[in-house]
């Protein structure tokens, strides 16, 4: 389980990207039973997610001086590598992760995030993780299922259409309701800028 | 470009990625609107980071651990080794860890010094399938210059051949994207027509019911009708003659019970017809004393602090 702050999540990154190895050992203690979690979920083999895995945080390792803390979180910046690499171990293209490449291509004279430095969070990941569970509660059943297929599925909003029969517009609709939800209801725990809102 | 569907794109970008005319348009919208598209693009992420974690956490084996605390060693190690053993401005051969190229190959030993620079090798290809006698040895020169001119001809021959290939190539590749963006537009258009089909269908639905909002004094023009249909258990939401918002406000339903507002959802307005907001479940205007739609900042308030523009009971 997490325990981690994002705070401290992100001084180790800044470590890592010096070649300290214990802030590394250190950062993946903290994260790794969420991301292999993570993986599982989304591959559905064990050793497959374990390949990636390894791979994820090989990246991690080698990318870490290039997370910048003003364009999100650390947590989101390891979702989005972790996902991307397992999304794409399920398509023969590849295409998802080359298509998220342009994130960390973006000059930062056109910053992602909100320049402003971010305030103290109070909860860590395995306390944000118990309001997510919480909050996935609060969806209706069509908002969790859509959400479920775009995010561990990797499927786009058409795929879903044409699996389900749902109209594309209900869909979109239904992902959009999910997403506004999570973050009405996790807003007033996490505070405003766990969002990465404004 | 719409906030709605600049907002739709940046999700769809996240999920599952944006091919063709839908990542160029993703793109150039990203571009024009700067920190403040960053901004809902970083949003987006924040949401999917936390989305993670509704995936129950796993262990994994203690041998991935081994295995990247030694692969990060070794990383170090090499890197480490490599400085000591270079000069200055000399470039380090990079670790797999560090660097994406392989490591030196071991038979890069027998590599041979190109004259064209220092630092610069190249594989020993031997000398027995590029030594030629010189042109003093040929018996007969002519005979090269007549083989040299014909190479010459050839070249220029297959290089105009290739050049039509190429051509006809990238027309029909363009043709090609053509009729998939054509396809593409066809089932959009079969996924609105069944979305209008659905709406009509709770909107004239025999066992559905209608509640009117009305709009306040600063918006008496603003009307709004919240179609709601038990047999299929969804409820729609179209409001005419709201004014457009800026990508930072949007509108935000709620359903009023014993005086405390709870949020139905958000939705915008825009020039392409009514605004639209669908509900899948009809929990959220059950029981409700009245509904109301008030501007909220993006994306949505947990209680009501904005203008209110619409009220229903009027």
């Amino acid at each position: 389980m997490t325990q981690a702050s994002p705070e401290q999540l992100a001084a180790w990154i800044q470590r890592m990207a010096a070649q300290d190895e214990r802030a590394f050992a250190e950062f993946y203690d903290a994260t790794s039973a969420s991301v292999f979690g993570l993986l599982v979920r989304i591959l559905k083999d064990r050793t497959q997610a374990e390949e990636v895995a390894q791979e994820v945080y090989l990246q991690l390792w080698r990318k870490a001086g290039s997370f910048d803390p003003e364009r999100g979180s650390p947590w989101s910046w390891v979702v989005v590598m972790a996902r991307s690499r397992a999304i794409d171990a399920t398509r023969s293209d590849r295409s998802y992760g080359s298509a998220l490449s342009d994130l960390e291509a973006r000059p930062t004279a056109q910053p992602l995030g909100n320049p402003t430095p971010r305030p103290d969070r109070a909860a860590d990941l395995s306390e944000q993780r118990e309001l997510v569970q919480g909050a996935m509660e609060s969806l209706t059943e069509p908002q969790r299922e859509t959400i479920q297929a775009a995010f561990f599925e990797g499927w786009s909003h058409r795929e879903i259409a044409k699996r389900t029969g749902v109209p594309l517009g209900t869909v979109k609709g239904r992902v959009r309701g999910a997403l506004a939800t999570l973050e009405n209801v996790l807003r007033p725990q996490l505070g405003e800028q766990s969002m990465g809102g404004d | 470009m719409e906030a709605d569907r600049f907002q739709e794109l940046c999700e769809e970008f996240l999920l599952s990625g944006l091919e063709g005319e839908e990542l160029r348009a993703f793109r150039e919208e990203l571009d024009r609107r700067g920190a403040e598209g960053g901004r809902i693009l970083d949003r987006t992420m924040e949401a999917m980071g936390l989305l993670a974690l509704s995936a129950p956490p796993v262990d994994p084996p203690p041998a991935l651990r081994e295995r990247l605390m030694a692969e990060v060693g070794a990383g170090t190690e090499r890197r480490g080794e490599s400085a000591e053993g270079s000069g200055a401005g000399s470039t380090p051969t990079g670790p797999s860890l560090v660097e994406d190229a392989p490591a030196e190959p071991a038979s890069a030993g027998a590599a041979r010094r190109d004259p064209s620079g220092p630092g610069h090798e190249r594989p020993d290809i031997g000398h027995s399938r590029l030594d030629r006698p010189s042109p003093a040895d040929a018996p007969y020169p002519w005979v090269r210059s007549i083989l040299l001119a014909a190479a010459i001809v050839a070249a220029v021959v297959l290089g105009a051949w290739n050049v039509n290939l190429q051509s006809d190539l990238s027309e029909r590749t363009a043709a090609l994207e053509e009729a998939q963006q054509e396809l593409e537009a066809v089932d959009t258009l079969r996924q609105e027509l069944a979305t209008l089909r659905e709406d009509l269908g709770t909107i004239v639905s025999p066992t559905g019911s209608v509640i009117s909002l009305t709009g306040t004094e600063t918006r008496p023009d603003a009307r709004a009708r919240v179609f709601v249909d038990p047999q299929t258990g969804r409820a729609l939401i179209l409001a005419f003659d709201l004014p457009i918002l800026t990508a930072e406000s949007l509108y935000q339903l709620w359903a009023i019970r014993d005086g405390e507002p709870f949020s139905v959802g958000t939705f915008t307005a825009t020039e392409e017809g009514p605004a639209r907001l669908e509900l899948d479940s009809l929990d959220p205007v059950a029981g409700a004393d009245l509904l109301a739609v008030t501007i909220e900042p993006a994306p949505g308030q947990p209680a009501p602090t904005g203008e209110m523009v619409l009220i229903s009971g009027q």
